[in-house]
């Protein structure tokens, strides 16, 4: 299925559960065969039940109305319905056992949506479930015990007329997936499938409704079948029990009351065809009750028309009070029930069109609030010393574009408190943006947790920084220079590295250097000491023979000098070097002391 | 003096002699997730009580629709001031005052997923997305609405442009997506009360019925009612300049209930002369052939460019920036620490 785009909706017919509502037994056999023999292992039984709402609906399943919830409006051009947030309740339970379908096509849904005018109904609450539905139906439920439930109690004849027929019903339910991405979040559902369900009837302008979602599950006792049907070349509606009861002619006194007798009702039912205009049958239907009372007394005749009707019902509330007939109220199983009236203006659009549009600030002249230019209004306070005082107050909402303020960071709120040149009041917008800001910090335990947390690494890691700086200086290992890496172990190896690779050739293993170094062998030294005109100068002053005028040659040994012993047997090498050091002394003594010629 | 509380000496042996040693894969001194996420969420003014937002009940009358820009002053104020928690001296200050500049980086990018955190997209996953994104943090506008159609029609659409876009336009349209500015918050704030957050200027801001509340629509003509006959995508089957109504049957013996099958079956009739019209095999077919379209409201402009289309040059109105300028900083240096 794809993703309905922005601003667009997919339409489905019917989105069934993966297992409908009931009790479940989930068998588990495991086959084993060893060497081609069965090897039966025990199998195990589970039990579980699935349990959908059925003689109740949490208030959060319902995702939206309309018309809105005690909203007023002109909704005498629209049809009522109900969105549910999971989008297979309806389906979640079969309508009856006459209403059955084969796999593929569309299920009958259980919930209907009623619309009633204020006057015709009466919502009970917290009726026992076989208080609410008859006997019948309550076996055909399964019998469940225990169960209390909301209930909508209307005249029976008026259910009739308005409950929509197995077949609309279909129709009057079908599943939405709308496209999330640019509203409000939903409190908890918003995957964006709702499931609908429509009502059937338009409410009149000036009239205040009550809409009903009520489950008619197995309630084929009040389900019109057919909603036409031809009488005198007029295609109109009759309900079908009354027609199937007239042509029967056969009532049970039982079914009637007392007070009347088969052939009565029989004389009533052919007075009631042939006699009576067909109009006035369909006018007399939706009576109320009340008028009935009224003119119990003495209104035979109406008496009659209304004993008719009733006739063409099972009659199985009939009440007789003195000799009349009351109209037998029924009674279903209510999951929401919301009121709207039916006037004025009140639709989205009409909402909109008459929105107060503006930027923040502006405000209506008669309000006698003082907006600054820049957003800023006065408010009062209290201050620290307990004194009242006026400042100015400006919230996050501005009406012009501005700048970022630079300054910060800010480490208290008195950083951010600012006084107003042209009226010397202070302006503790910031200031208390600054103290939202700490008491929100604040009240998230979790929040103090990790910065504390956030800070203790830091400062550690700047502690470990320190360390491996130190540490680089003082041994002169190599830098680490990724601070992720084990310290210990790097230093470990470098250590280790430099002892494996041994201490190199001596730079000066002779002690040339050293003498070489005397002041008396540079002539730079020398001429500088005595003020003398050049290098040269003193070169002639220490002897021509001076080292440095020529390198110091010495023969490599043949092989490398790893022990004492070897250094020592090196006689040609030690020989010359000697042979050089002494000449060098000699020749500066001699310069030394001839020194004066 | 106070002796160090470790010396280089004793920290390298205590390392040397830990049984194990560290090796986490993140610097020790990363914003934590739950962190970066809360401070994100404060900066789209999240949990901050109304009363800061609007200080007066006068500045958001019943039934009004209030347009801002965000100030990024005060939204930085909050942070500072969540950070401020636990902020017991000189060692604290001088972390935060080092981190600051990158942690308001990383906050003007995590700004961009806190709706998506807001709808349990996963936090990594978030901040995948948001950091993809590396443009720098921009202006944020944004409206706060009360009215009684808040709570009336949950869940309306809200989108913003950048620029005017003349009806009738398809919303996924690439021309026109492209044109939407990246919403960063839509919440209620009070039953009947919703702000709403976008990235950049908008020209133009709608807000649209809810789809799953869209009414079922029926036209009345005198005493007879109709329904326009519409195809598979739910405009309006025209012949001429007029749509082609179907009357819509009523059950005789109650006026007011509709014959819904007997309409359905109508509406497939209606078919033969207009075949373009959706074919009638279920519920979600009927249902398109009765739904009124939802009602799309549009705020554009203001007073300044109407109509013209013309993104306005934007003005700033600087904050603290006289503070900044050179001569005057350095005369407060000279005085502070001599010449």
């Amino acid at each position: 299925m794809a993703d309905p785009r922005i601003g667009e909706m997919i339409l489905y017919d019917y989105i069934l559960p993966p297992l409908f509502g009931g009790e479940y037994r989930l068998r588990v056999d495991t086959e084993v065969a060893i060497g081609g023999a069965d090897q039966p292992l025990d199998g195990q039984d589970f039990f579980f039940n699935v349990e959908g709402p059925r003689f109740a609906l949490a208030p959060n399943e319902v995702a939206g109305v309309f018309p809105p919830r005690n909203g007023h409006g002109s909704f005498d051009s629209a049809l009522p319905h109900v969105a549910l947030g999971r989008r297979t309740l309806p389906w979640e339970r079969p309508l009856g056992d006459a209403h059955t379908v084969a796999p593929g096509q569309t299920p009958f849904p259980f919930l209907a949506l009623v619309l009633f005018e204020s006057s015709e109904c009466e919502i009970k609450r917290n009726m026992a479930l076989t208080d609410v539905v008859p006997a019948a139906v309550f076996d055909r439920l399964g019998r469940p015990p225990g169960i209390r439930c909301d209930a909508v109690e209307a005249d029976e004849g008026l259910l009739r007329a308005i409950l929509p027929m197995p077949e609309e019903l279909q129709l009057l339910t079908h599943v939405r997936r709308v496209n999330v991405d640019d509203r409000e979040l939903a409190a908890g559902d918003s995957d964006g499938y709702f499931a609908i369900v429509m009502g059937n009837r338009i409410p009149q302008p000036g009239a205040t409704y009550t809409a009903c979602l009520v489950s008619v599950e197995e309630r084929t006792d009040l389900l019109p079948t057919t909603d036409v049907v031809t009488v005198h070349g007029l295609e109109v509606f009759i309900d079908p029990e009354a027609v199937a009861v007239a042509e029967a002619s056969s009532l049970s006194p039982s079914s009637l009351g007392t007070s009347i007798t088969a052939a009565d009702a029989d004389r009533l039912v052919r007075v009631d065809h042939d006699a009576m205009p067909v109009p006035n049958v369909l006018g007399n239907v939706s009576l109320p009750t009340r008028a009935v009372e009224e003119e119990e007394e003495d209104t035979a005749l109406h008496g009659v028309a209304i004993a008719g009707d009733l006739l063409g019902r099972r009659a199985r509330q009939a009440a007789v009070v003195g000799g009349a007939l009351l109209h037998p109220r029924a009674r279903l199983v209510l999951l929401f029930s919301w009121t709207f009236t039916c006037e004025g203006d009140g639709t989205f659009r009409q909402l909109m069109q008459q929105l107060d549009v503006g930027m923040i600030g502006d405000v209506d002249p008669a309000s006698k609030l003082a907006v600054t230019d820049t957003g800023h209004i006065k408010i009062d306070i209290i201050d620290r010393l307990g004194a009242p005082e006026q400042s100015w107050y400006r919230g996050p909402l501005v009406s012009q574009p501005l700048s970022r303020d630079p300054l910060g960071p800010y480490h208290s709120a008195d950083q951010a408190r600012r006084v107003v040149a042209e009226t010397g009041a202070e302006n503790i917008s910031y200031a208390s943006a600054f103290e939202v800001g700490r008491l929100l910090a604040a009240a998230d335990g979790r929040l103090a947790q990790e910065l504390m947390r956030w800070r203790r690494g830091a400062f550690r890691s700047s502690s470990r920084q320190t360390n491996i700086d130190r540490l680089q200086v003082s041994t002169r290992l190599a830098a680490i220079l990724n601070p992720l890496d084990p310290v210990a172990l790097r230093y470990a190896v470098n250590v280790i590295d430099k002892i494996a690779r041994g201490v190199g050739p001596l730079v000066d293993p002779h002690g040339i250097d050293v003498v070489l170094a005397s002041p008396l062998m540079q002539p730079d030294v020398v001429a500088r000491a005595y003020g003398l005109d050049s290098a040269d100068a003193a070169a002639r002053l220490l002897g021509v023979d001076a080292l440095p005028s020529r390198p110091i040659v010495v023969a490599a040994p043949a092989a490398p000098l790893l022990t004492l012993e070897a250094v020592l047997n090196d006689r040609a090498g030690i020989e010359s070097l000697s042979g050089v050091r002494l000449r060098t002394i000699a020749n500066a003594i001699v310069k030394i002391l001839g020194g004066g010629e | 003096m106070r002796p160090p509380a470790i010396t280089a000496r004793v920290a390298l042996q205590e390392r040397l002699t830990a049984p194990e040693q560290r090796s986490d894969l993140q610097p020790s001194d990363a914003l934590p997730p739950y962190m970066e996420s809360f401070l994100a969420h404060i900066r789209l003014l999240v949990g901050v009580p109304f009363e800061y937002l609007i200080p007066d009940d006068r500045l958001l009358p019943p039934e009004s629709i209030r347009f801002f820009y965000i100030d990024r002053s005060w939204t930085d104020r909050l942070v500072d001031g969540a950070l401020a928690v636990g902020q017991i001296g000189s060692r604290e200050s001088a972390h935060y005052r080092a981190r600051a500049t990158g942690l308001h980086q990383l906050l003007d990018q995590g700004e961009r997923m806190v709706r998506s955190l807001q709808r349990k997209v996963d936090f990594d996953r978030a901040k995948a997305a948001s950091d993809a994104d590396r443009r720098a943090a921009d202006v944020v506008t944004g409206f706060i609405l009360r009215s009684s159609a808040v709570k009336n029609w949950p869940h309306m659409d809200v989108r913003a442009y950048d620029r005017t876009i003349a009806e009738p336009y398809h919303a996924a349209d690439a021309g026109v997506a492209a044109h939407q500015l990246k919403t960063l918050r839509i919440e209620l704030l009070a039953s009947s009360v919703m702000i709403a957050l976008f990235e950049r200027e908008p020209q133009m801001v709608i807000l649209e019925e809810p789809h799953h509340g869209v009414q079922f629509g029926i036209r009345r003509v005198g005493q007879t009612l109709t329904v326009p006959l519409r195809d598979g995508r739910g405009s309006q089957i025209r012949v001429g300049d007029n749509s082609v109504p179907v009357t819509v049957p009523m059950r005789s013996r109650h006026a007011g209930v509709v014959r819904v099958k007997a309409l359905r079956d109508a509406l497939q009739a209606a078919r033969v002369a207009h075949p373009a019209a959706v074919n009638q095999t279920g519920s979600g077919a009927f249902a398109i052939s009765v739904l009124d379209p939802p009602w799309r409201q549009h705020f554009e402009g203001t007073e300044d460019h109407a109509q013209t289309g013309a993104v306005p040059d934007r003005r700033f109105i600087a904050v603290a920036q006289t503070v900044r300028q050179a001569p005057l900083l350095l005369s407060v240096r000279h005085l502070v620490e001599g010449p």
